[in-house]
């Protein structure tokens, strides 16, 4: 599904990938833990394809195809789709608005009728009962004055709308209650399915214990360090990164 | 030519002969005054701060006839009603002059008055009188003088003691043949006592054309008045709407302006808060292109204690445009308490694209709360690549960034329809 090869790249002329080599099969989870500012956003970024995060070097395949070709909407369209750390307010523009727009463009690109505002208002209601997202919200500005957690969530609502085949999320479980937790796992393991692939970004175990990878990488100093079986990650937990001769870049 | 302060502008339309004009007779000599000092004024030039930033010297080149009725009026006027969404009661005007048959009236009751102005000198006189010095005032500027020497007809809308009118919509159409005209609106509102009314203006037109509109809004005691401007006006015209509001104690106005079109546009408010505890609240959105001129200017004068007056205006420039937003907070020694925030940010869509903003605040209350901020920016980068990350192409995204920018400003804006008109009209800016 997805083939990184030899990543380096560089924000603001400083190198912050520098040579990341990953995998991801179909249907499989993989967990990318890793100290604070070891460049866990910037792969994130780079793969969605943010401007200002320059690809030095390296290759990124994804189902076949070279998706640094491609702009940060046709990768969307494709099926690449990533959970904001830091998701994005805008102001003025209602959710339902963005919402519409973002499903009906991938919709067009795969051929399929578009949704008039009554079908795309129905389908939004059973997602929104996925996330636990009253209507009120989602009519509300786009992230505008959400709290951290209803940002989260109503990323999530965003991926069980869209239904991708990568997600990539960049630690969706940072500072979420303990509903809102349950939330987030529920929603990545409904995703969870043989053609679909996910990259999940995470400083706690607490997420893994509800979604259980199937691979987990240390990233550290803009490189895969360490990868294992999800029992990487409790080890981790008890020795910290210093613990497996790794340190923060 | 009086002074490098003035830009000279024989208008052919100056010659008209006004004698023959209806309805106002005690506005001769108010007339004759006024076109004198026109004469000798000229048009404003840009070393006068006032129109410090909006050049009126393409206005003064243009050699402007009075507007004759022609028989496309009627089409004009029937084109512009049905472009405007409502069945609300409608006072239409062609190049200035009421046109009844595209009008919708009603009955008003005792006390009350909504049509043409004219009609309104003839029709109800014992309503006008006490307000026809607003009409014969010889105060301020030449574009002022000129609309008194010229003004033919306006909307009069009058809501008598305690009454809540049913809005009303004010559509005005230029319609220009080949020959360039110029005419000069004058509205007349008052909402007295403890009255409420709603005013939707809505400016669309054809042709090059001047439109000069002077407007009067006389607010009694706990009255509201909500104002909503949508202007649409021909690409080719100069569309100056002067606002002038006074206000009696506990008085509300709440104004609104969206404008997309004109090759140069001023909308000014002048808002004079002589009674106490008056709320007024200005909300102000604008989108040019091209080589567009769009200017809105705002003096907010707390004459009385415990006001609060509320400014947001928001520009979006793309081409060439020009955008202007001058605010002038005036808080006068007796206005303490006052509450005065004017915001203004204007979004640049291209290099090529100019704004200039000037808030001034005159303070001389000190028990005051009062701010200002003016921006200048850009679309932000992280919130188009949001936007895209979700499938969204670029064209798109910017679409919905700027709608929903200028979708802030009339957040506030109670009436559903001016809201969706607003949009509309913003859509519509995208798709022509
Ligand atoms: N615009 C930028 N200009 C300069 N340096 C940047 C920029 N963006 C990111 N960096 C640097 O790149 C490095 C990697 O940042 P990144 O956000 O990818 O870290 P991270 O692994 O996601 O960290 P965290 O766990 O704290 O989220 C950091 O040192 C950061 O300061
Ligand atoms: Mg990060």
């Amino acid at each position: 599904m997805l083939k990184i090869e030899n990543l380096h790249a560089t924000v603001d002329g400083k190198e912050v990938l520098k040579g990341l080599t990953l995998e991801i099969k179909a249907g499989e989870v993989h967990a990318i833990m890793g100290p604070n500012g070891s460049g866990k956003s910037t792969l994130s970024y780079v793969l969605a394809g943010r401007s200002g995060y320059e690809v030095t070097q390296g290759t990124v395949i994804y189902k076949g195809k070279d998706l640094l070709a491609m702009a940060p909407e046709e990768r969307a369209r494709e099926g690449v789709f990533l959970a904001f750390q830091y998701p994005v307010e805008i102001p003025g523009v209602a959710g339902t608005t963005f919402l519409k727009a973002a499903y009906n463009a991938i919709r067009k690109h795969r051929g399929e009728k578009e949704l008039d505002a009554m079908q795309f208002l129905k389908l939004l209601r059973e997602k929104q009962a996925l996330v636990g997202m009253k209507d009120d919200m989602v009519r509300r500005a786009v992230n505008s004055g959400f709290s951290g957690g209803e940002k989260k969530r109503f990323e999530m609502l965003q991926m069980a709308l869209l239904e991708p085949s990568l997600a990539i999320l960049d630690e969706t479980d940072s500072g979420l209650d303990i509903d809102a937790l349950r939330v987030v796992s529920e929603n990545i393991n409904r995703l969870r399915k043989p053609d679909v692939a996910m990259l999940v970004i995470t400083h706690y175990q607490r997420l893994l214990d509800l979604v259980v990878p199937d691979i987990v990488h240390v990233l550290a100093g803009g490189r895969i360090v360490k990868t294992g079986d999800k029992s990487l990650a409790l080890e981790l937990e008890r020795t910290g990164y210093a613990g497996i001769g790794t340190q923060a870049a | 030519m009086a002074s490098r302060k003035a830009i000279a502008a024989p208008f052919p339309f100056l010659d008209t002969d006004a004698r023959a004009w209806p309805g106002m007779p005690e506005l001769t000599e108010a007339r004759r005054h006024s076109l004198s000092r026109f004469r000798a004024e000229a048009l404003p030039s840009t070393r006068v701060e006032a129109w410090k930033y909006t050049n009126l010297a393409a206005l003064a080149r243009i050699p402007f006839t009075a507007p004759r009725p022609s028989a496309g009026d009627g089409e004009a006027a029937q084109a512009a009603v049905r472009a405007v969404p409502s069945d609300r009661r409608r006072l239409v005007f062609v190049n200035g002059r009421f046109h009844a048959a595209s009008s919708i009236t009603g009955t008003a009751p005792q006390g009350s008055f909504v049509g043409g102005l004219t009609q309104a000198l003839q029709q109800a006189p014992d309503l006008i009188k006490p307000h026809l010095a607003h009409l014969t005032s010889l105060d301020g500027d030449a574009l002022m003088a000129l609309n008194t020497a010229f003004m033919i007809d306006g909307a009069a809308l009058l809501i008598g003691r305690g009454q809540t009118a049913e809005p009303v919509e004010l559509i005005q159409v230029g319609h220009a043949g080949e020959a360039p005209i110029a005419f000069h609106p004058r509205h007349l509102i008052v909402v007295e006592a403890g009255a409420t009314a709603t005013l939707v203006e809505t400016r669309t037109g054809e042709g090059i054309y001047w439109s000069n509109a002077v407007t009067t809004v006389v607010l009694g005691e706990g009255a509201t008045l909500h104002h909503h401007v949508i202007q649409q006006s021909s690409l080719d015209a100069f569309d100056l709407a002067r606002v002038q509001v006074i206000a009696d104690a506990n008085a509300t106005y709440d104004g609104s302006l969206l404008g997309t079109g004109a090759a140069l546009s001023r909308h000014e408010v002048e808002g004079l808060l002589e009674g106490r505890n008056v709320t007024c609240r200005l909300r102000g959105a604008f989108l040019a292109r091209g080589t567009q001129i769009a200017d809105v200017t705002t003096v907010i004068d707390h004459g009385e204690r415990d006001g609060q007056s509320e400014q947001l205006i928001r520009g979006v420039l793309d081409g060439k445009a020009h955008g202007v937003f001058q605010g002038r907070i005036v808080v006068r020694p007796a206005a303490q308490k006052t509450d005065a925030r004017q915001n203004s940010n204007m979004l640049m869509l291209s290099d090529g694209a100019e704004a200039d903003t000037k808030p001034e605040l005159e303070i001389s209350a000190d028990d005051v709360k009062c701010s200002h901020g003016a921006t200048v920016g850009e679309l932000s980068d992280a919130e188009l690549f949001y936007l895209q990350a979700r499938g969204i192409d670029p064209d798109t995204a910017r679409r919905l960034l700027v709608s929903g920018f200028l979708a802030t400003v009339f957040e506030t804006v109670s009436d559903d329809s001016v809201r969706e008109r607003a949009a509309a009209a913003v859509e519509g800016w995208f798709a022509s």
